[in-house]
């Protein structure tokens, strides 16, 4: 939580196996290590995150992994132009003990308790759009 | 110690499995029988479901407005740990709306679901979240925001 309000892109990866599956809303899957830095590579191309504050958390320790459900509100900002957008998220986010005795995250995934055209769907999709007539495909 | 699981070797392959063809048949008793008591499901851009009663609920309502007359998962991993499964797949739905005023609408999503062997043995769905891959505006995203404003409007 902590990386991403700093955005710091290798302290966030340093948090993820390297097989790592991550289900970001309305993207596609990003799969391991290298797709993972350049997802949040691009995010933070866009978006700045100036608050994160948890409001719901529950971790299941079972053996080598932990089941962590958590809520919070985001606060993001837009590095181009617009407004502060604020957000509720749910992620569901399992952890796996390495042998080196350090947790990454092994699955990771999120939605929006907000109706859709609102929180930060409204702008993500403005941003899809803009992507699609500039024509990247990434 | 969590290990991945092959397909002939995956205990919830065939109770996800149901859990589709459930879904299909708008069968909220057998959606039920599948679920943990202390079930925690998170659908996007809704509230947070606690518990069976809730689950129940939700599903009746999901029916009362939407049939799902598609829903495959062409992609789909399980890594099992004692008696706790981690299952993430991708699926691909089409739903109709049920007042008819609508024509079938697709979307891709993935899900990731956190299954439970229960005192009977029996695996359950214990945490569940899922979202869409397709942009906002498209895929059933958009019929569902007209569906929580309309919500929103009138009083229950």
């Amino acid at each position: 939580m902590k990386a991403s309000i700093s955005g710091d892109v290798d302290l966030l990866l340093s948090l993820f196996t390297d097989d790592a599956i991550v289900m970001p809303p309305n993207d596609t899957t990003v799969f391991g290590k290298e797709e993972i830095r350049s997802w949040w590579q691009e995010y933070f191309s866009f978006f700045r995150v100036t608050t994160s504050v948890e409001t719901e958390r529950e971790v299941t320790y079972v053996g080598d992994q932990a089941f962590d459900r958590a809520a919070f509100s985001v606060t993001i900002v837009p590095q181009q132009q617009g407004a502060r957008i604020v957000d509720d998220i749910r992620s569901l986010t399992v952890w796996r003990l390495g042998s080196d005795g350090e947790w990454r995250i092994s699955h990771q995934i999120w939605n929006s308790t907000k109706p859709v055209g609102s929180g930060t769907n409204r702008y993500m999709t403005r941003m899809l759009q803009k992507k699609g007539v500039r024509g990247t495909s990434s | 110690m969590s290990t991945q699981v092959s397909p002939q070797d995956d205990p919830i392959y065939a109770l996800r499995q149901a859990f589709l063809k459930a879904a299909k048949a708008g069968d909220v008793d057998a959606l039920v029988a599948l679920a943990a008591d202390d079930i925690i499901c998170m659908s996007p851009n809704d509230t947070t479901v606690y518990g069976k009663a809730e689950y129940r609920a939700w599903w009746e309502e999901y029916f009362q407005y939407f049939r799902i007359t598609a829903f495959n998962e062409p992609e789909r991993s399980v890594v099992v740990n004692g008696d706790h499964a981690t299952e993430h797949s991708a699926y691909m739905i089409a739903v109709v709306p049920t007042d008819g005023g609508q024509s079938r609408m697709r979307d891709d999503g993935r899900s990731l679901a956190i299954w439970r062997r229960q005192s009977d043995g029996s695996w359950k769905i214990w945490q569940m979240l899922w979202n869409s891959t397709k942009p906002i505006g498209i895929g059933t995203n958009r019929y569902m925001s007209r569906l929580m404003q309309k919500k929103a409007r009138q009083p229950r």
